[in-house]
């Protein structure tokens, strides 16, 4: 079987972990990279061992026939760069968040629709370790009836060194809708739907706490109501450790995992056995989970394959759509509901 | 001579501004958006510009005869490191293109170096790092910037001179990643024994303005180290008593640890093949281009440029540690 084509435009940090992902797949080939910088295309293609590079992306796709072409420049210019690619006639790939607004997505989508091609937004959380295994847990009914659904964004990005807040080059969020806020937005938008299957309502708080005024909104909560349950939103700018948390709690049991970390899950649930060691007995289970939920951690850094966890399976399913485009997952209308749902909330900004 | 440095504000670059004032030359300086006025800022043009966007660039550029390129980025990520130095880079060239610079002196690195094949000596002459990937964000966008000066030299003319410092260190910079690691109240010193590369930011400054000043071929390269030589064990001891740093030193082997990087390094690549990753001391190449017994060669800068540090390693010391 022949092996499916990539090309990309954008050759920064998040494209070396596209491409990473793919050279670790038999069946891909990159064919060309991309970027406006010229060393910066010629390193990436150098590095990676890439036939062809390039600075020009309409070259680049006159040049060359790619199954797929990845979008992986900053975010503004996203809904351009895909809507080009769409029109040659190439699916794609586009990084998080693929339309500064819904209506910019149905522009997109409408596209894709009247070529029958396919257009992915990075959704690679929903195939990260943690996130398998709790869906897993759900499955089986161990956690019970979903209830409420946690998804916290931690960082200070005003900290020393933040490239959020480089005063000499604003960082491509200070444009952003919704600033470092809108950059995340996407991941806590498409997880909370695919724990809730459908919001049916939402508030929100929208603020800025920093006096700088460099970033229009560092911190951002939401409730959300659901099909099967609550979802809570968090996103704050001002705090540290940095972290990407997701809860989940069930009838029956809790479940919380750090998403920016390897697969280290802390599970919390019934017990039996007397009462009185509940306490002991919980916290001997959550010592054990941590100890062997970090050894695993530090083999996979060692091992090189604790980046971007999710990443690789999210794009081996882009691919697989190639020959089955009927089962592509995640399908344009569900990320259609992520990009309306974002919509939603920075429309309900309650407290801007 | 009218001579413009980026990076003017920096480390290295306020000192060559400083070396090149004294010798009577016109300085434009470019320093950074938000960075602070440095204290020479009245007696220098200064344009605040940052090379990753270069709006005002080629007016900058207007009547120099020579750009001293000392602008870097020496922490901060991989990517960070190659857009801000390689990518201001591109900016700073293709604005010399047209504002039709003839010469640039770049500041360099020993880094570029590929420690494990230099024999006893390392000069001018020793082999480059062939495989820039496998080493850190710093050599990897120092490797292209070289490149990039080189590129630019032989399609335009411009001439060229690369300058390689080895250890660069003063004040606020005096605690050197070839000394070892501090490890609680201990200081592990690699190599006790070991000549450290070392040239005194003010040496340093003074032999990038006697390389600017110089008629030299292109392209031209120089690597800048202080005499006479100093060892790890004493670099090490005098600057943890100056620094008041209370701290016992323990010297290691370099070849103990160099068996321990080794044998990580061969343990990693047998289990986990090219995608392991270990902390650089635990890599085999990146320990060795921190530690290795070399000599350093000063021949090529004394020979050609007539250069000799000005200030004694003793008075390195006190302009480093006053009082």
């Amino acid at each position: 079987m022949p092996k499916k084509q990539a090309v990309f435009i954008g050759a920064g940090a998040i494209a070396r972990e596209h491409i990473i992902a793919l050279k670790s797949m038999d069946n891909i080939e990159i064919e060309a990279v991309c970027d406006l910088s010229p060393a910066r295309a010629q390193s990436a293609a150098e590095r990676h061992g890439i036939a062809k590079w390039f600075t020009d992306h309409a070259e680049m796709l006159k040049q060359t026939n790619a199954d797929f072409v990845h979008v992986t420049t900053p975010p503004q210019s996203h809904v351009a760069l895909a809507r080009t690619c769409l029109e040659a006639g190439r699916n794609v790939i586009c990084e998080k968040p693929i339309a500064g607004s819904y209506d910019e997505f149905l522009g997109l989508k409408a596209i894709a629709r009247s070529k029958s091609l396919l257009l992915f937004e990075n959704h690679n959380y929903l195939c990260h370790s943690s996130v398998l295994k709790i869906d897993q847990m759900l499955g089986s009914g161990e956690l019970g009836d979903l209830v409420e659904v946690q998804i916290q964004v931690h960082m200070d990005i005003h900290g020393p060194g933040s490239a959020f807040m480089d005063p000499n080059v604003p960082h491509y969020t200070a444009r952003l809708r919704g600033g470092v806020v809108g950059d995340f937005i996407t991941h806590m938008s498409y997880l909370t739907l695919h724990y809730l299957g459908r919001a049916d309502a939402a508030q929100t708080l929208w603020q800025r706490r920093s006096p700088d005024a460099s970033q229009p909104d560092d911190e951002f909560r939401a409730l959300v109501k659901g099909q099967s349950g609550v979802a809570y939103l968090s996103f704050s700018g001002n705090c540290e450790p940095s972290g990407f948390w997701v809860k989940v709690i069930g009838s029956k049991g809790e479940v919380e995992a750090n998403l920016f970390e390897p697969p280290r899950l802390a599970i919390r649930r019934q017990r039996g056995g007397p009462k009185p060691l509940a306490t002991l007995r919980d916290g001997l289970a959550e010592g054990r989970q941590i100890a062997s939920g970090s050894l695993r951690g530090l083999y996979r850094k060692f091992s090189g394959t604790a980046r971007y966890d999710g990443l690789g399976p999210f794009l081996a399913r882009c691919y697989a759509a190639l020959d089955a485009p009927g089962t592509a997952s995640p399908s344009i209308d569900s990320i259609d509901d992520s990009c309306r749902l974002i919509e939603r909330l920075f429309s309900e900004a309650s407290g801007k | 001579m009218r001579v413009l440095v980026t990076g003017a504000n920096g480390f290295l670059g306020s000192q060559v501004v400083e070396r090149l004032l004294r010798s009577n030359h016109q300085v434009v300086a470019l320093i950074r958006p938000a960075a602070e006025a440095p204290g020479w800022a009245d007696r220098v043009a200064v344009h605040r510009v940052d090379l990753r966007v270069a709006d005002g660039l080629v007016e900058a550029l207007k009547g120099i005869d020579v750009v001293v390129h000392v602008a870097a980025a020496t922490s901060g990520s991989e990517d960070q490191q190659f857009a801000s130095t390689v990518g201001g880079t591109e900016k700073l060239l293709s604005a010399m293109g047209v504002a039709d610079i003839k010469r640039i002196v770049l500041i360099s690195s020993f880094v570029l170096y590929d420690w494990s094949k230099a024999k006893h000596i390392l000069d001018e002459d020793s082999p480059l790092e062939a495989d820039i990937y496998r080493m850190g964000g710093y050599t990897i966008a120092k490797a292209w910037q070289e490149r990039l000066v080189l590129a630019h030299a032989k399609e335009t003319g411009c001439k060229v001179t690369i300058l390689r410092p080895g250890f660069i260190w003063g004040k606020g910079h005096a605690e050197l990643a070839g000394m070892g690691r501090k490890v609680g109240p201990v200081f592990v010193v690699v190599g006790p024994g070991n000549e450290l590369p070392l040239t005194h930011v003010i040496n340093c400054a003074d032999c990038v303005v006697t390389a600017t000043e110089a008629e030299l071929p292109s392209p031209e390269v120089f690597n800048i180290v202080d005499r006479p030589a100093v060892s790890a064990w004493r670099y090490t001891g005098d600057y943890l008593r100056r620094s008041r740093i209370r701290a016992r030193r323990l010297p290691m082997p370099y070849g103990f640890g160099r068996l321990i990087a080794s044998s990580a390094t061969s343990l990693s690549s047998w289990k986990f093949g090219a995608r392991g990753q270990l902390p650089s001391l635990l890599t085999k190449r990146r320990y060795e281009a921190q530690f290795k017994p070399l000599r350093f060669s000063t021949a090529k800068v004394e020979r050609v440029l007539n250069w000799t540090p000005p200030l004694s390693y003793q008075e390195c010391l006190d302009a480093t540690f006053p009082g």
